[in-house]
């Protein structure tokens, strides 16, 4: 597989997890260098967002490794082979360089958008809250939002709070960010306003992990496209080569029914 | 109805108002630190504790206030210790209304959806700071007025300290029905002065709801 | 001696259960009306009715007992301990009662009333058929839940003099409260087991 970028910034290496029986993820290796956009799709089901999850350990996997700058994620993996869960705070101090965003955008509700983004760098990073909230403004002047830093969750609409959302994971200065279908619980004329703040993030380097249903988005943000069928990836390439010539039948079927189904 | 008779005992009432407030508070405050040790031992991971806390939760409510109370005022000399009659009806009350409180926290806790801690997690969070910082304070908002009717069964328990003679306020109200020949009066005095009681409850409720609303 | 200490408990735990009981269907009954009066009665009854469930919850039972105790005599009106505590206790709960039939009620959506109506049928009817049974399997949990607290304030009856579980057990000490825990616990895992169920 060729490596567009030296060092890797995430490296998954054969890692398969199972719920039960149900097999969701079976030998999945991927590496995301600095800078680059990696991007999953596929059919419901194929374990891209359980993937996604257990690159900052929202879920446990049970065969092998996932690092983040060298780190492995969430366990000690001895040279026995021996896996232990890591302690709560080495856990946490690896997410709080990983970012997330979620498909529910998942705002604190009873907390205003200014006070969202200051949470977690004035807990977690121990930050002057004066310093945090300098910081939120700017943030919030990034995406667009600095009129609404005072008002509630809920007084913005979906488009607006995933935008929060996005600026509140940039809060705490991730090395990576973990965008998980973050628009597809958005009304169709929302989406434009999100993709463009992830463009630009883009654009500013940030290392990006997407899951997404967005196909011409995805074909304009990533450096490389991951397609995944049944725990696996099936085909792994630039978006030019993987929507333009498609190796494998799944693939050329889950574009087509994609065609087929946007074409109104 | 007897006004200047009503005038006459109300002093002796407003005595009794006084412990019933007192023991009330001091329930209150009990049962809402005892409610989150509750709800700790039941989520707790182990299950020993779990078992030990529903164990414990089951006790408290099948049985009545009044057995508690006897078993503590009559039960505990025997073990050594002889504490005043109104400990016995603080500890009675925070005993059982712990149990009460715990539920209540634990249903609240868990209608908070949990892509609340997995965001608060994703940031970095540790599990305890999500709880605490994140998780709790959507929570207590939700079970508030759940919280209120939970006071007011309190404050009605108080009542039951009379029957080791606290001299609450139902204690105060029996010896003046004892020696007076005008029931009514003193009956419908106790009676306002529980109502006004519970309803000062349910309005501070009422006003911490709107100071700390449930958002969605 | 110990045959007698367990026939002691064993008739006060009878006594209990037929107070308990006794009690139960009164509130029951009573409170049934209460429901339907503040749900679809002629609006001043609605409030009186509201007002009777506001007075009666803020009250605590003990001080109704006493002070029945202490005023009904004055009326002329003298009663066996256990009667007079089966009407009070009845009247009290049915408040409780009231208020868990009207949730029920108000439990069941809207649109079953309009799908009713649809078919044809006339609102006493449509009461009966359609909307009766869905709340009577809505109030089962909370039903249960009441009468639980019927059982243990039977305990109070004891301080108005009556003789039953309570009073038999003070001379036996604490294996009374071991009592109400084998009467409650069945109705308690009742309970809570049909509420699991009922969320089908």
């Amino acid at each position: 597989m060729p490596e567009s970028h030296p060092e890797p910034l995430v490296l998954i290496d054969r890692v398969g997890k199972s719920f039960g029986a149900n097999r969701v993820l079976k030998e999945v290796s991927l590496s995301v260098g600095r800078g680059e956009v990696v991007t999953l799709i596929g059919p419901s089901g194929c374990g891209k967002t359980t993937l996604l999850r257990c690159v900052n350990f929202l879920e446990t996997y049970d065969r092998g490794a996932i690092s983040i700058e060298g780190e492995t994620v969430g366990l000690r993996i001895g040279a026995d082979g021996s896996r232990k869960a890591r302690p709560d705070r080495e856990v946490a101090a690896m997410r709080a360089r990983v970012g997330m965003v979620f498909q529910s955008y998942n705002l604190f509700p009873h907390l205003t958008v200014l006070d969202n983004l200051t949470a977690a760098p004035v807990k977690v990073r121990g930050l002057p809250l004066r310093q945090a909230r300098e910081k939120a403004m700017a943030l919030l002047e990034r995406v667009g939002l600095a009129e609404k830093a005072a008002q509630y969750p809920s007084a913005l609409s979906g488009g607006q709070q995933q935008r929060v959302a996005i600026a509140r994971t940039l809060a705490m200065e991730p090395h990576l960010i973990l965008l998980d279908e973050v628009t597809s619980a958005l009304d169709p004329e929302l989406v434009g306003e999100v993709l463009d703040v992830v463009q630009s993030l883009a654009a500013d380097g940030m290392t990006m992990m997407i899951v997404t249903h967005e196909m011409q988005f995805a074909r304009e943000v990533s450096t490389r496209v991951a397609f995944m069928a049944s725990g696996e990836i099936v085909e792994l390439a630039s978006p030019a080569d993987l929507f333009g010539s498609p190796k494998s039948d799944r693939l050329r079927s889950f574009l087509a029914r994609y065609q087929a189904a946007h074409r109104i | 109805m007897d006004t200047a008779f009503l005038l006459r005992i109300l002093p002796v009432l407003l005595e009794g108002l006084e412990i019933t407030v007192a023991l009330t508070g001091f329930a209150l405050v009990g049962a809402a630190i005892g409610g989150l040790v509750v709800v700790a031992g039941r989520r707790s991971r182990f299950a020993a504790v779990r078992a030990v806390t529903i164990a414990y939760i089951d006790v408290m409510r099948n049985t009545p206030v009044l057995v508690q109370i006897f078993i503590l005022y009559f039960g505990l000399p025997e073990i050594g210790l002889y504490p005043e009659a109104f400990a016995c009806g603080v500890i009675a009350l925070v005993l059982q209304n712990s149990a009460y409180a715990g539920e209540i926290y634990r249903a609240g806790i868990e209608s908070v959806n949990r892509t609340q801690t997995e965001a608060a997690l994703s940031l970095g969070m540790l599990p305890r700071r999500a709880l605490f910082d994140i998780v709790l304070p959507q929570a207590l908002r939700r079970v508030l007025p759940v919280l209120g009717n939970q006071a007011v069964v309190i404050l009605k328990d108080s009542s039951i300290a009379s029957t080791i003679s606290v001299t609450e306020l139902t204690q105060a109200g029996k010896l003046l029905l004892d020696r007076s020949a005008a029931p009514y009066e003193t009956f419908f005095m106790m009676a306002a002065l529980y109502l006004a009681m519970a309803a000062i409850i349910l309005a501070a409720m009422r006003l911490l709801a709107w100071r700390f609303p449930v958002r969605t | 001696m110990k045959l007698t200490v367990l026939t002691y408990m064993a008739w006060g735990a009878s006594v209990t259960v037929m107070l308990a009981a006794a009690v139960i269907l009164l509130s029951s009954v009573l409170g049934m009306g209460l429901a339907l009066t503040r749900l679809y009665a002629w609006p001043p009854l609605r409030v009186l009715a509201a007002g009777y469930a506001l007075v009666t919850r803020g009250i605590p039972l003990l001080v109704l007992l006493i002070g029945c105790y202490f005023s009904l005599p004055y009326l002329g009106i003298t009663l066996p301990v256990y009667a007079a505590a089966i009407v009070v206790m009845g009247f009290y709960f049915a408040a409780y009662m009231g208020e868990v039939f009207r949730g029920a009620l108000m439990a069941v959506p809207r649109t079953q009333w309009d799908a009713g109506r649809s078919v044809g049928f006339r609102s006493l009817q449509n009461f009966r058929i359609v909307i009766l049974p869905q709340a009577r399997r809505l109030c089962v949990a909370p039903f249960l839940n009441s009468s639980l607290s019927v059982v243990k304030n039977t305990s109070l009856i004891s301080a108005i003099g009556g003789w039953e579980l309570f009073s038999t057990g003070r001379e036996i000490g604490e294996r009374t409260g071991e009592l109400y825990y084998l009467i409650c616990f069945p109705l308690a895992r009742l309970a809570s087991y049909v509420e699991r169920h009922s969320h089908a």
